[in-house]
């Protein structure tokens, strides 16, 4: 099973999971497949975000609806594990998900 | 008292300021168009000890009274001249006699650092120069962070932003937390939690990033970023034309922070 249907399987309110090159600001992998258009605004800016070398390893941002995660990995800061998901009660658990299978990576 | 600061004329101290070297002594030293001083800021091993500043209208004596409340300005002038007499330090002179406390010593020396600074920064003067000495010895209970002293000043031209920015700080920081409050597009902050050991250069990094990462999400409506600095959890948001920027350090630092801002309100 691959790490993005892996991580849309484990966090139930998943609505996009994604690998990014932060180098070049492509999707190097996207599930649902169709997710890429339909949240486009929503990956577009954390691409924005995350191709500043300045940024952190991890970063939540959270609006009233929604969770968007970044989490770099470890072997490789420019790969990014990210995961736009509804606001659940337990953050905590989606955004230790999204680093375990980062770290895993 | 609401006065207006000039941001560019503030900036200047807080450019001076973060040259300053942590554990560096002497004074910067501001000088006006004859070459006559125009004001001075005291530095004792990176931390501001007073500021003096030609037509500054309070002195520190009047301070002192305001914090007292138990000394009269006639015996503070009284006591003034003792201690010029004999040579001996006022404030350390007054809390051995039980006039002072020291909560309220150091609360005077902030308020007329603050005000002589303030006074400084509106003078028509020459950029900061640095002038070193060795003389050290002021005691760390008389002497205050750059960042203490910059609030400070900032929140002398905003007091009532200030005051708010103060109190959305306290309520929403845990006791363990540290946390500043800053207008946007400015450089140093209006309001401070704990955050006196945060050096200007760490200060400025954060809001650099935080500023950044706010204007690129404008459009997804976020309420709230948590970052993870490397052992330290940061929450940044934005309210009015203030950012927050609240620091938590320890283990499960960025979970708890996370967790904390999910279920806090900073919307108001």
């Amino acid at each position: 099973m691959s790490t993005l249907r892996e991580l849309a399987d484990r966090a139930p309110d998943c609505l996009m999971a994604a690998w990014i090159d932060a180098r070049t600001g492509d999707v190097a992998a996207v599930h649902p497949s169709d997710a890429g258009a339909r949240y486009q605004d929503a990956l577009a800016t954390s691409i924005e975000i995350i191709r500043s070398p300045q940024r952190p390893g991890r970063t939540v941002m959270l609006s009233a609806d929604l969770v968007y995660v970044l989490q770099r990995t470890a072997s490789d800061s420019s790969r990014v594990l990210f995961l736009l998901s509804r606001r659940t009660a337990n953050l905590g658990v989606v955004v230790a998900l999204v680093r375990g299978l980062a770290e895993a990576a | 008292m609401n006065v207006s600061v000039t941001l560019p004329a503030a900036n200047q101290v807080f450019h001076a300021l973060r040259r300053v070297a942590a554990d560096a002594s002497g004074a910067l030293v501001r000088r006006g168009a004859g070459g006559q001083l125009a004001g001075a800021l005291l530095i004792d091993r990176g931390r501001v000890c007073s500021a003096i500043t030609k037509g500054q209208g309070q002195h520190l004596s009047d301070a002192l009274v305001a914090e007292s409340g138990a000394l009269t300005p006639a015996q503070m002038t009284e006591l003034v001249a003792e201690c010029q007499r004999e040579h001996l330090p006022l404030g350390e002179t007054l809390v051995a006699r039980g006039l002072v406390t020291l909560p309220d010593l150091r609360r005077a020396l902030f308020t007329h650092t603050c005000q002589a600074l303030e006074v400084a920064i509106q003078a028509d003067a020459s950029p900061w120069t640095w002038v070193a000495h060795r003389q050290q010895g002021y005691d760390p209970v008389a002497s205050f962070a750059p960042i203490e002293v910059l609030a400070g000043v900032h929140a002398l031209s905003k007091p009532a932003l200030a005051g708010a920015a103060e109190t959305t700080l306290a309520r929403v920081a845990t006791s363990d937390q540290r946390g500043f409050a800053i207008r946007r597009g400015a450089k140093f902050p209006l309001a401070q939690l704990r955050c006196e050991d945060l050096s200007l250069e760490a200060l400025t990094d954060i809001v650099v990033q935080a500023e950044e990462v706010t204007a690129l999400s404008a459009t997804l409506a976020i309420e709230v970023t948590v970052t993870d600095l490397g052992g330290v959890a940061c929450a940044t948001w934005t309210r009015d034309e203030v950012l927050y920027v609240l620091l938590s350090d320890g283990e499960l630092a960025f979970n708890r922070l996370l967790a904390q801002m999910a279920a806090t309100s900073i919307s108001h």
